[in-house]
């Protein structure tokens, strides 16, 4: 397989152009814009996609004057959101209050560096990618924390203690998930995660250990909808009770920062996913050789795209097909069912990979 | 001759300085968390910078995935926004004065030995903090590994976890009886 990649003879040239500090300060420049754009993109593409998601399940047509289907309806909003006054309220924290729409967008900035879109498409390979993940997607609660307390609104703070505790409860099982497939593949850098996959579709992860793979994959798609505040796990910001939640006194550009840190964690989420278990950026191939030509044939990152997008559709069909769930039943679901069966379906891996009873 | 390593080194330890005088000093409570948050990230840069990478990564999972959002419940059970820290007064002022001018004192004593050009028995191997290296020294029951430590930490932690569910269960008993 041949990888079809620019982006390293862009690095190359680039170094034979400039000295050396200034080279490396300019390939880091280029693939920081590279993912701000890829973060702004994401977002507007996928407020469309959910606008027009929810309405096809409501039986409606959804956005369609704005652009041909509508595509432009999310770029008429970010002006909208943009052009709205930032009202401050007096009496909250400052600092707090200025800070907090920053760390979310930030922390899921963060994660999109390490995703591995292609074979040479990833910003950064750490070789504690999983370690990495876990540790900057903090960044998300810290800020959702922070905000909810520097309103100094009740409902703020309610929803910002709720989102903490439903945060922190539910990166137990989805890091137990990451878990398996580190000990599944022997390895903590992603990209080295994806390459592990290589061959048919029954080398993904989620097939290549027998049941435990899919119930992974299952238990990581529950917690991560919880991870990423989305409906049916929405409960930090419940409207019925909690007006908007930790988000109730933002307005403008910095509530727009919290919509968008949402939804990019959505497609981080989603990339992650399609990394662990449905082998990222390598094509499906069915073992039969005419048809697996034309598959590799495809670039990764279409790849890469087409199964994240896939995850994505699944977060949204779940939002708008189940009811909320009440805070009690949200942390009695994570503490006594989902943490158990991650700790059980582990050790059920564990015996699997050291019995190698895993499909070859 | 300084090079551009150096200036950021020095950089980010005068920030860290700032940011762990104003975690200290901050009459508000929010305000040195956000602080010591500050300086969770600087100190984690300075790691990466060393090339330990793995050790930077489980400060920021630990710190700021773990302890900093147990602080900052705390914070919010306990204080009000904007709500000022009474003076500490006298005694405990010279107290923490003292240990900390002791603790300086100590790890100027440790620095001192690595004054100066470092010789070549003193270069650290490069991959002595990667995931790897770590994980084996962890769980290997050798001289240089740390096999016990970690089990004992494990069970003091599962101590710690029964320790808390039997307080949770007494305040609840307490609580119906009321």
């Amino acid at each position: 397989m041949t990888p079809l990649s620019i982006t390293h003879p862009l690095g190359d040239w680039i170094r034979q152009q400039l000295p050396s500090p200034f080279a490396a300060i300019a390939n880091g420049l280029i693939a920081v814009i590279a993912i701000a754009m890829l973060v702004v993109v994401t977002a507007i593409f996928l407020v469309w996609l959910e606008r027009k998601v929810c309405a096809r399940f409501q039986a409606r047509l959804g956005p369609t004057r704005v652009g041909p289907f509508g595509l432009l309806q999310p770029v008429a909003d970010a002006i909208k959101l943009l052009m709205k006054e930032n009202i401050r309220p007096r009496t909250v924290d400052q600092l707090a209050y200025f800070l907090a729409p920053l760390l979310p967008i930030t922390g899921s900035f963060l994660v999109l560096i390490v995703i591995p879109f292609d074979h040479n498409l990833q910003v950064l390979d750490p070789d504690a990618g999983i370690v990495y993940v876990t540790a900057v997607s903090g960044m998300g609660i810290l800020g959702v924390l922070i905000g909810g307390w520097g309103s100094n609104n009740k409902y703020s703070l309610l929803g910002s203690m709720r989102a903490g505790a439903q945060l922190f409860s539910y990166e137990l099982s989805m890091v137990l998930c990451m878990l398996l497939i580190v000990m599944a593949s022997g390895t903590a850098s992603l990209r080295n995660i994806v390459l592990s996959q290589q061959g048919t579709i029954l080398d993904w992860w989620i097939f290549k250990l027998p049941v435990a793979g899919l119930v992974a994959f299952l238990l990581f798609i529950v917690s991560s909808t919880a991870e990423l505040n989305r409906g049916p796990l929405d409960l930090s910001e419940a409207e019925q009770e909690l007006t908007g939640g930790f988000h109730t006194e933002y307005t403008g550009i910095s509530f727009s920062m919290f919509f968008l840190a949402e939804f990019v964690n959505m497609f981080a989420a989603a990339g992650l996913g399609a990394t662990l278990f449905l082998g990222g950026f390598l094509a499906p191939q069915i073992g039969w050789h005419p048809v697996d030509q034309l598959l590799a044939f495809i670039p990764g990152f279409i790849w890469f795209a087409a199964k994240a997008y896939f995850l994505i559709f699944l977060y949204m069909w779940t939002r708008w097909t189940f009811p909320r769930l009440r805070i009690d039943h949200l942390l009695s679901l994570e503490w006594k069912f989902l943490l158990p069966a991650s700790l059980a379906n582990l050790l059920l891996a564990a015996t699997l990979v050291l019995f190698k009873w895993v499909i070859p | 001759m300084i090079s551009v390593a150096d200036i950021c080194f020095y950089c980010l330890g005068a920030m860290l300085l700032i940011l762990a005088g104003l975690t200290v000093l901050s009459k508000n409570l929010f305000r040195s968390v956000l602080a010591f948050l500050g300086v969770i990230l600087c100190t984690a840069v300075l790691f990466i910078s060393l090339r330990a990478e793995m050790v930077a990564l489980a400060q920021l999972m630990v710190y700021v995935g773990g302890i900093l959002i147990f602080v900052l419940y705390a914070v919010f059970l306990t204080s009000e926004l904007g709500g000022k820290m009474p003076d500490p007064g006298q005694r405990r002022t010279f107290i923490a004065v003292t240990a900390s001018m002791f603790s300086l004192a100590v790890l100027l004593g440790l620095a001192w030995q690595f004054y100066g050009p470092l010789g070549a028995e003193q270069v650290i191997e490069p991959n002595i903090a990667s995931l790897k290296s770590l994980g084996f020294r962890l769980l290997n029951p050798g001289p240089d590994g740390f096999l016990i430590p970690f089990e004992l930490i494990s069970v003091l932690l599962l101590a710690a976890m029964v320790g808390a569910i039997a307080i949770a269960k007494q305040s609840a008993k307490s609580g119906a009886k009321s």
